[in-house]
């Protein structure tokens, strides 16, 4: 009883009365809130959640551009149906992915590349960030925490790839598995909804089923996996190798 | 040695009055507009996912590096040992605490989400130079203010010194830091030199001070108070040497970018090809940034005259501006170089210059700030005693020459 | 002092009294669907936002996901159509988290981002071995139908340990 309140009795007793009360059509109103829940018993059956990420993995993608025609964009329309985003051109538009036109301007060969966040081991944007918002996974994925993103777009400014978007507007009708609001920063994620539940990423499902099978996914630490015996065996780049970034995608045939 | 009496302005005329009326307005249109900005999104800026920082983070970059330049007259009298300028030092620290909250003020409400300003505050990236940033501004509000009170308590003028110069080290590192956002970034081509951090050093001393001087001159004038030729003459040739100092250190700069291949068309991009770039570097930050403020300070006609000092000092503020503007929005309107010596084209504006238009609420925004931190030297002028009650000529000559010794005089700053 | 209390003491009373009559109408909370909550109701109502942090983390920073308890889960059981057809919006007193929310006046940021409407019936999100179908409000798991044949170590094995405990252990760990 706090001291508080002393004065004449009588004013004190009000004041314990009038809590009490409170107090008790608080709790009367709180055991019926959720009709028809039970007060003990919980799910069942959600032992099986994802595993989660580990250091034993680093997914990696490997891009074989010979395969990849100037007109498909299959994988740019999958990314942008699994995650929500729509590009309309305006230059406020998000991208997670696009295809480049890339040309020699001295021998006129042109190949087109499609390019997303390559998910650097030594990232530049999870460098720049001050509050920790970007940051790279276990498994080697870049991703930005939304919840701690301030918007200040230094990690834009950082990144070499102009991999991410900065979300202008109030959004709506998100997808459950990708939310994404105004204000913060977003960029391709390599699908972890998707890659944690021990699918694909949605890019490289599309190229396998619509493009030209230019995409292939994997682990890169695994010798034995699809992705490490191609790198292993034929020729391949990473962008702008020059800055020592040791990214997580591959190309070949640039 | 003359004792130095400061003393508030009355701050009781129609035009005290009118100016903060004036500065209100000012700062109500960028509070508006970031009010805005935080309910429909920076759509309605001019910033896009190509030049994701506009004109707010020009004039917050600006009045951050000014308002660490600011403190530079202090520095000369407390740590230097300069007796002429001791009675500028507290107005020094105050310009420079009003110029940084202005500043801050700018970028904090230009954040996507400002509402998870007490997660920055919360969790740092320590790799992050932002993060550093954070505790070395609102440190350097601090330190200040601390430098302030023992100028401004009698009894601890002796520590002066030793404050002064924390304070003055605080501000070279402040500085070096926020030429470091843009000198690390590998990411761009206009950036990514280690020369950006004593470039933005240099360019505090000029801007610092030129606004130091332009305050200096409408203080005493709306306060009516002598201001002495010797003090000015001495401040504008200090800032003419500062405003050829950046010159020097954009001509290393550029002629370190020019000299590599890779760079050129960066190069080529800013100083001839960029059309308002190209326009703003060669008469915004070369000739009104320093080559007419020098020739007002130093050319026999006008050296000596008052209204030369005072243009000379718009001049470089306005150049200042322009090189600033140059330097966050030309460094982000040339593309990244993803596939270097390629021609490139996508859906997402690769491959060609970004184009940038500032719109309403971002100048709203910018010049809100800057209304703030005239707005705080307005009435800390009126609430404390910053300002000498005068510097006319007599006593100000002598023993400039000489260290400062702590006792020198009473009421000395 | 007496006069201070005898004026303070009655206006606070008519404070209490006016929230206790109903002058502030307690929150209509919506039904939920499903047979039972992922905790008990005591539990939920005080601990609801720090569970809410805890998956998310581990969601976001780990990659640890689950099915009931992650906030995608608790909407498709506390959010259904309203009697025309629609869902409600978020701040409408209609909204599960919002009728509550709103009548303690603590404001929610989560549906800047999240979406507030369930995944309709059918959804179906997969996960190593299995799938976990939606239907009419329930999730219920089958076996595979397709997927990737996983890397042998890209899988780690059998969620690290992770077991269901006592709720009650567990709301002191959070």
């Amino acid at each position: 009883m706090s001291d508080e309140h002393a004065g004449p009795g009588g004013a004190e007793n009000d004041v314990d009365e009038g809590r009490r009360r409170f107090l008790g059509a608080a709790a009367v109103s709180a055991l019926v809130l959720a009709p028809g829940v039970s007060l003990i018993r919980y799910a069942e059956g959600d032992e099986r959640s994802t595993a989660g990420a580990s250091s034993k993995t680093r997914w990696g993608l490997l891009i074989d551009t010979t395969k990849c025609k100037p007109s498909c964009t299959a994988c740019v329309t999958a990314c942008s149906s699994y995650n929500g985003w729509k590009n309309e051109g305006r230059p406020t538009d998000p991208q997670w992915i696009r295809k480049v036109q890339v040309t020699d301007p001295s021998t006129g060969f042109s190949r087109s590349v499609p390019v997303m966040c390559q998910h650097c081991a030594n990232a530049p944007c999870v460098e720049v960030c001050p509050t920790g918002a970007s940051f790279r996974r276990a498994d080697g994925i870049v991703l930005v925490d939304r919840h701690i993103c301030i918007g200040c777009r230094y990690c834009m400014m950082a990144c070499p790839y102009k991999a991410r978007s900065f979300v202008s507007e109030n959004l709506t009708n998100q997808k459950p598995w990708a939310p994404r609001g105004k204000g913060t920063v977003e960029g391709c994620t390599l699908c972890v909804p998707r890659i944690d539940a021990g699918k694909i990423p949605a890019c490289v499902e599309a190229c396998r089923r619509e493009g030209g099978r230019a995409m292939t996914f994997g682990n890169l630490k695994d010798p034995a996996s699809a992705i490490s015996r191609a790198l292993a065996e034929y020729p391949s780049a990473q962008l702008r190798a020059d800055l020592m970034l040791d990214t997580g995608v591959h190309y070949q045939g640039l | 040695m003359r004792a130095i009496h400061y003393r508030e302005i009355d701050g009781r005329s129609v035009g005290f009055w009118g100016l903060a009326a004036l500065l209100a307005a000012f700062m109500a249109a960028g509070v508006t507009a970031a009010y805005f900005m935080a309910h429909i999104g920076h759509i309605i800026t001019g910033m896009t996912n190509q030049v994701v920082w506009g004109m707010p983070h020009v004039f917050a970059v600006f009045l951050i590096v000014a308002a660490s330049g600011a403190l530079n007259t202090a520095s000369i009298a407390s740590v230097f040992g300069r007796v002429a300028y001791r009675p500028l030092a507290r107005l020094s620290g105050l310009l420079a605490i009003a110029l940084l909250i202005g500043g801050l003020a700018i970028v904090v409400l230009d954040l996507g989400r400002a509402d998870h300003l007490g997660v920055a505050l919360t969790h740092f990236n320590f790799r992050s130079i932002f993060a550093w940033n954070i505790f070395l501004y609102t440190g350097f509000v601090a330190v200040t203010g601390w430098y302030l009170w023992v100028m401004m308590e009698r009894r601890l003028n002796r520590y002066t010194r030793m404050v002064g110069t924390v304070a003055f080290l605080w501000r070279l590192i402040l500085t070096t830091g926020t030429g470091s956002i843009f000198g690390f970034l590998i990411a761009r081509q206009p950036y990514d030199e280690a020369i950006m951090a004593p470039l933005f050093v240099m360019m505090s001393f000029s801007f610092g001070l030129a606004i130091f001087i332009l305050v200096l001159m409408a203080a005493f004038k709306g306060a009516r108070r002598p201001l002495g030729d010797d003090t000015l003459m001495r401040l504008k040739n200090l800032l003419g040497v500062f405003a050829a100092g950046v010159l020097y250190f954009l001509l290393a700069f550029h002629i370190t970018k020019l000299y590599e291949a890779a760079f050129r068309g960066a190069e080529a991009f800013l100083l001839w090809d960029g059309g308002i770039y190209t326009f703003l570097f060669w008469f915004g930050a070369v000739f009104l940034g320093g080559m007419l403020p020098m020739l007002l300070f130093w050319l026999p006609q006008t050296r000596r005259s008052r209204a030369a000092a005072g243009w000379g000092s718009a001049s470089v503020v306005v150049g200042g501006l322009a090189l600033m503007y140059d330097i966050i929005i030309g460094g982000q309107a040339w593309p990244l170089s993803i596939f270097p010596g390629m021609k490139v084209s996508s859906s997402f504006y690769d491959g060609v210059v970004n184009s940038y238009s500032p719109s309403l609420p971002e100048c709203a925004l910018a010049l809100g700030g800057c209304a703030l931190a005239l707005f705080i030297i307005l009435f800390a002028l009126k609430l404390l005693p910053f300002l000498p009650e005068s510097l006319a000529d007599e006593g100000v000559v002598e023993s400039d020459m000489g260290s400062a010794k702590p006792k020198a005089a009473a009421g000395a700053a | 002092m007496g006069r201070a209390i005898r004026r303070i003491v009655p206006a606070l009373l008519f404070t209490l009294v006016a929230a206790c009559t109903g002058r502030v109408p307690m929150p209509k909370i919506p039904a939920a669907k499903g047979a039972h909550c992922v905790r008990p109701t005591q539990w939920m109502i005080k601990n609801h936002m720090k569970l809410l942090m805890q998956l998310r983390y581990e969601a976001v920073h780990e990659g640890i996901r689950h099915k009931a308890e992650s906030l995608p889960g608790c909407i498709n059981c506390h959010v259904s159509r309203l009697p025309d057809g629609k869902y409600p919006s978020v701040t409408s007193r209609k909204f599960f988290c919002n009728a509550c929310h709103e009548y303690v006046g603590v404001r929610i940021d989560c549906f800047e981002c999240h979406t507030n409407r369930p995944q309709t019936d059918g959804a179906v999100v997969a996960e190593t071995g299995r799938e976990w179908v939606l239907a009419a409000g329930a999730w219920r798991h089958r076996a595979a139908v397709s997927g990737r044949k996983a890397d042998a170590a890209s899988t780690v094995s059998a969620a690290q340990g992770r077991r269901w405990r006592s709720p009650y252990r567990r709301s002191h760990e959070r």
